[in-house]
């Protein structure tokens, strides 16, 4: 079955890697920075942000020489079809396990701020559904979603943390680069992922129209998530200082709770804030939800992926159940980054380009 | 298939829609201002607790808990009755009391809106209770971090019960209170989102103190938090300056005496630089004060004073000398009476001379009393009112 529905362009590649990239980590992302590097947060940051943006370049270059085509083709005719589908297989994992654990820390905040009395595991089905609903209707459909929410997302978020300005203290950034070198070099890998997301691009590059503006469209997306992070951080850490972010499970949320708009019954606006937060983790879900039933589709070698989507879901469900406490949610969540991410991630598109250039070498030996 | 079909909508409609949490506005109690103490024996009243279960309960009977929120009908101008409702109960911990209370209260409470927590002294003297209600209103997803956080001598069960006149919502009283006695820098400016950061960072803090009549509230001063309690208050002055140092007076007047004259000068606009640094093997902290400010008084029929240049830098002069020495008092009263390092010279160390803070932050405590401080105030009377 043909559908013209199938295509994208390279900018709204870009806006969904950047709606996937914004999604669990913005909300520990200054806790976990000031743990480790206190206030050189943002130092660790920006080389993080320029380490993601030449994962990202890189990633582009691989699939501008494979268009039309998926990571579970392309990986294939690289390095074998056994090895192939193994890496096709655990990428399908991968995606599996992140959507669960996102939908898991969804259900645990809506709780915990929103919805108290509601069961955790009817708000997870809701996500769930309503994410199923938009993955069945294909690539396209997502592309489009995510062109809307993106905008709302940044513009909403620091329309919201204007009141909170004049309260920061800037000097809670201080004392600049006193961390040792070692510990910042340390840092990275763990505010790295919060960029996880860019190796979906492995996958949906395949359905984009105009493969030689990846790039472009791909590094605008880096450097705009970079900046809400950058954002973010700073306003967190300035407005709670060192020891106080560290303290916080959800630093960038507990935020809102220091507005106090004028006039007496506006304030709780950590509701909105939430609302908002959501849209940007159902893009996240979607995505790698998405992602999963394409790379399953692909492999089965059938043309249509949404079969598939129903069938995954309550796998999804099972799995985001599993851990016991918000504590082994984020146990599972670094286990995952630090294995599955740093493979698909980094290790993957890095081996996979080398293994392109070589084998074109040879080709290009052979024509000559 | 078309059966199916049915089924499934049905289901969906039946399963996912509707609310768990559910809650008619009339039917929460948004609670404004909650107040916490110590319980003591004496406090059961036989109205509360039954006489007969007193003995039964002490055991387990740690604070109490006065919750009060405004009766929403009376203060839209429909419907009529007592403006606030008052409960109060005893019990283990915050929520075991909650519990409590909300089997006789007719709706369901709702801390989003809460605007002032009071706290009764005997409560934050002890320093194991006070972190557990510190913890709570913290780790509690709903209570934020404007909350005007309180500390009453006596009992604040007590400050509910005072009925004030121009008011009904106790809670936005206190919060209106604080917001208006900000201008004059006489009480802590301090909130709950600094007392936590602060506490957190250096142990110490600073809070506004409470006090109350049949009919009146007075909010002044600033009760110290050291290590977790309370360990006693500051007066008004002393207070005053403190938001000198902190660079948080916004406002305030101060009363000159000279030629036999006492003047006050009002305030308007004041800017505070504070400095750290090691001098000669002690630690000095300075503070350089600029302030504006206005006269507001001076005698009827002298003339040619007031508009006299000399006379108006000789005010400054005085002026200055006499804020000077205020912080300088204030400054070591801290240091002798609290021993706590109110005035975060600590964290600016940390902040701006990460070496020097290294070699003193193991014994802090020990040093702080030790360090010596420097005021420089330069004050200018820009404008003398309408007559010279």
């Amino acid at each position: 079955m043909e559908r013209n529905n199938d295509k994208i362009s390279s900018f709204q590649l870009g806006l969904i890697l950047a709606v996937t990239m914004i999604g669990v980590g913005i909300l520990t992302l200054p806790r976990t920075l000031t743990e480790v590097v206190g206030p050189d947060g943002w130092v660790v940051l920006l080389l993080a942000a320029f380490i993601a943006l030449v994962i990202a370049l890189v990633i582009a270059v691989l699939v501008k020489k494979f268009p039309q085509e998926t990571v579970v083709e392309f990986s294939s005719s690289l390095i074998g079809k056994p090895l192939g589908m193994i890496i096709s297989i655990g990428f399908f994992i991968y995606c599996i396990l992140f959507s669960a654990m996102e939908v898991r820390i969804f259900g645990e905040i809506t709780k915990e701020y929103l919805l108290l009395n509601t069961p955790i595991e009817v708000l997870m089905i809701t996500l769930l559904l309503a994410a199923v609903y938009l993955i069945r209707s294909g690539i396209e459909p997502i592309a489009r979603m995510a062109q809307i929410i993106f905008p709302v997302v940044v513009l909403i978020a620091v329309v919201i943390i204007l009141p909170v300005l004049p309260e920061l203290d800037l000097t809670n950034l201080l004392p600049v680069l006193k961390t040792p070198i070692t510990k910042i070099i340390k840092a990275i890998p763990i505010i790295f992922f919060s960029f996880v997301g860019i190796e979906l691009m492995l996958l949906f590059s395949a359905f984009v129209i105009e493969p030689q503006n990846i790039k472009k469209h791909v590094s605008f997306a880096v450097i705009m998530v970079s900046a809400v992070y950058m954002f973010i951080l700073i306003v967190t850490v300035t407005r709670f200082g060192l020891v106080e972010s560290t303290h916080i499970i959800w630093p960038s949320l507990e935020l809102f709770k220091t507005i106090d708009l004028p006039g007496a019954f506006i304030e709780n606006v950590e509701a909105f804030i939430i609302g908002i937060w959501i849209l940007s983790l159902f893009m996240t879900l979607v995505t790698l939800y998405f992602g999963g039933s394409l790379i399953i589709s692909r492999i089965l070698k059938s043309k249509e992926q949404n079969y598939f989507v129903l069938p995954i879901l309550p796998i999804i469900y099972f799995i985001a159940l599993i851990p016991d406490n918000i504590a082994q949610v984020a146990d599972y969540m670094d286990m995952i980054s630090n294995y599955l991410s740093t493979f698909y991630v980094i290790l993957l598109p890095i081996l996979l380009l080398v293994i392109s250039s070589f084998k074109k070498r040879k080709g290009g030996k052979k024509s000559a | 298939m078309h059966k199916w079909k049915i089924v499934c909508i049905m289901m969906v409609m039946i399963l996912i829609t509707g609310c768990w949490d559910k809650v008619e506005i009339d039917k929460r109690a948004f609670v404004a201002v909650i107040c916490i103490d110590k319980f003591e024996a004496k406090d059961g009243d036989g109205k509360n607790v039954g006489e007969t279960k007193k003995a039964i309960d002490e055991e387990r009977n740690r604070y109490m808990i006065t919750i009060a929120y405004p009766n929403t009908g009376v203060i839209a101008g429909k419907g009529e009755g007592e403006p606030k409702f008052v409960y109060t109960s005893v019990g283990k911990n915050f929520y075991d009391i909650l519990d409590n209370l909300s089997t006789r209260l007719g709706r369901r409470m709702h801390f989003r809106h809460t605007k002032a927590i009071v706290i009764g002294e005997g409560l934050a003297e002890d320093e194991k209770l006070f972190r557990e209600v510190l913890d709570t209103i913290e780790r509690s997803p709903q209570i934020g971090r404007k909350v005007n956080l309180i500390i009453t001598p006596g009992k604040a069960k007590k400050i509910i019960d005072t009925n004030t006149k121009d008011e009904a919502v106790l809670g936005l009283f206190i919060r209106e209170l604080v917001e208006q006695n900000l201008g004059t820098a006489r009480l802590a400016d301090a909130d709950f989102g600094y007392i936590l950061r602060s506490l957190h960072e250096s142990q110490t803090a600073i809070t506004p103190r409470i006090f109350s009549s049949k009919d009146e509230f007075k909010i002044a001063g600033a009760a110290v938090l050291k290590d977790f309690k309370m360990v006693g208050y500051l007066g008004e002055e002393d207070t005053r300056n403190l938001m000198f140092m902190f660079d948080k007076v916004q406002s305030s007047v101060i009363h000159i005496e000279v030629d036999d004259l006492i003047m006050p000068i009002h305030i308007t606009d004041s800017k505070t630089k504070k400095k750290v640094y090691e001098k000669d093997g002690s630690i000095y902290t300075s503070f350089h004060i600029k302030a504006e400010g206005d006269l507001g008084q001076h005698l009827f029929e002298v003339r040619d004073q007031p508009l006299d240049d000399e006379y108006i830098q000789k005010l400054e002069r005085t002026a200055s000398k006499y804020l000077e020495e205020q912080i300088d008092t204030t400054y070591k009263k801290i240091q002798k009476d609290f021993g706590a390092d109110l005035i975060q010279a600590g964290e600016y160390l940390r902040k701006h001379e990460p070496d020097l803070w290294k070699e003193v932050k193991d014994d802090w405590s020990q040093i702080f009393p030790k360090t010596k401080v420097e005021a420089h105030v330069d004050m200018k009377i820009r404008r003398i009112g309408v007559t010279q």
